[in-house]
């Protein structure tokens, strides 16, 4: 796994501007989120929280994005395709992007626990969807961030 | 014996392997040929594959191939133009990038093998000729020092005079690193004169393996 690491370091470093260009999608779709699971608790519409969680799914998407494909003359490569014949586990290279999403995850879940904090002191109440809700990031997150690892094309 | 393959069959489906047997000892070249077609190529991919898809057994040094597979990989060096590399990079930029997967990984062999080679290490892959291309791997490969080399028509668009001097480059690496060389070819002279010993596929059957005696 320590190779597939040094890879990506290597790698990130050659793609710098693509990297550069998810990571600024990344930014602009978990403020969006973010932002729609404030107004989902403000005023109070259930919906919002739907398209907060479509926001928040796309985030990491576009976290995980740049680990798994490989631009090529406009075509989009998957890596694992990549390095089909080199001597390393399809299995560490998952191993490695499940990291990503683990640490993704991690932050991300500080922010909507504070974000629900701040709802629930100006709300003066505490709900138990409110707990539900931080679940359900977790969830949606986890569940677009698996998906896109083992099916990147 | 450095590479035996024993009763190899193929459980692909579709076109596979059938009842395959050999051995190579360390210091040797065999130059496999047949028609299209014939398996030659799904030989080597049957070795490479990181998914064990063949029923009876290949051992590289004494070891079967699939119990680390991943170090079994470290031991081989791939030439062919279905290898894969980073097209939009130049060789040096491969290099680097994909070393990291290679313990034995010598930087400086790798640049005094494409000087051999006479290619530039910052060609850009993608815009590289097909002898280059091969060229480029040879130096890749030589660059991990493996115990088994697989070139896929290797020589196959490489000039004639620089074809002479691939053949000298080939010789040295046996010697200095008792590796072993399989190559597959269509090329008449690499059959009779080139190789220690040859093998004709036809159908995924191994139908002819045989010193060369000169």
């Amino acid at each position: 796994m320590e190779q597939v690491k040094k890879f990506d370091a290597l790698y990130k470093k050659q793609e710098s501007y693509n990297f550069l260009m998810f990571s600024i999608g990344k930014y602009i779709f978990l403020v969006a989120g973010l932002f729609l699971t404030l107004m989902t608790f403000v005023e109070g519409e259930i919906y919002m929280a739907v398209y907060a969680f479509v926001c928040l799914g796309w985030s990491v998407i576009l976290h995980l994005r740049p680990y798994l494909i490989v631009f090529e003359n406009g075509k989009q490569i998957n890596i694992y395709k990549m390095l089909k014949w080199m001597p390393v586990r399809k299995e560490d290279i998952w191993k490695v992007r499940a990291e990503y999403l683990k640490e993704f995850m991690r932050k991300i879940s500080i922010v909507v626990v504070i974000e629900q904090i701040i709802v629930v002191l100006f709300s003066g109440s505490f709900a138990f969807f409110n707990t539900l809700y931080v679940i359900g990031v977790l969830v949606v997150v986890w569940l677009s961030g698996i998906i896109c690892i083992v099916f990147p094309s | 014996m450095l590479l035996s393959c024993n009763h190899v069959t193929g459980t692909k489906k579709g076109f596979a392997l059938n009842d395959v047997t050999f051995s190579l000892e360390a210091g040797f070249i065999m130059v496999l040929a047949g028609e299209n077609g014939a398996g030659k190529t799904t030989l080597f991919k049957t070795i490479l594959d990181k998914k064990k898809q063949y029923t009876g057994e290949i051992y590289l040094d004494g070891k079967e191939i699939f119990i680390d597979h991943e170090k079994t990989l470290s031991r081989i060096g791939f030439v062919s133009e279905e290898n894969i590399f980073f097209k939009q990079y130049s060789a040096l930029e491969n290099a680097n990038l994909l070393s990291v997967f290679y313990e034995n990984w010598d930087g400086m062999e790798f640049l005094n093998s494409m000087k051999k080679m006479g290619l530039s290490a910052h060609k850009i892959v993608g815009k590289m000729s097909r002898g280059e291309l091969m060229k480029f791997q040879m130096a890749f490969a030589m660059a991990y020092k493996p115990k088994l080399y697989l070139l896929d028509e290797a020589t196959a668009g490489m000039d004639p005079v620089f074809r002479k001097d691939f053949y000298k480059i080939l010789r040295s690496i046996i010697a200095e690193e008792k590796a072993s060389i399989i190559m597959t070819s269509h090329i008449q002279d690499e059959l009779e004169f080139q190789a220690d010993y040859s093998g004709i596929m036809k159908e995924g059957r191994l139908v002819q393996f045989k010193e060369n005696i000169v």
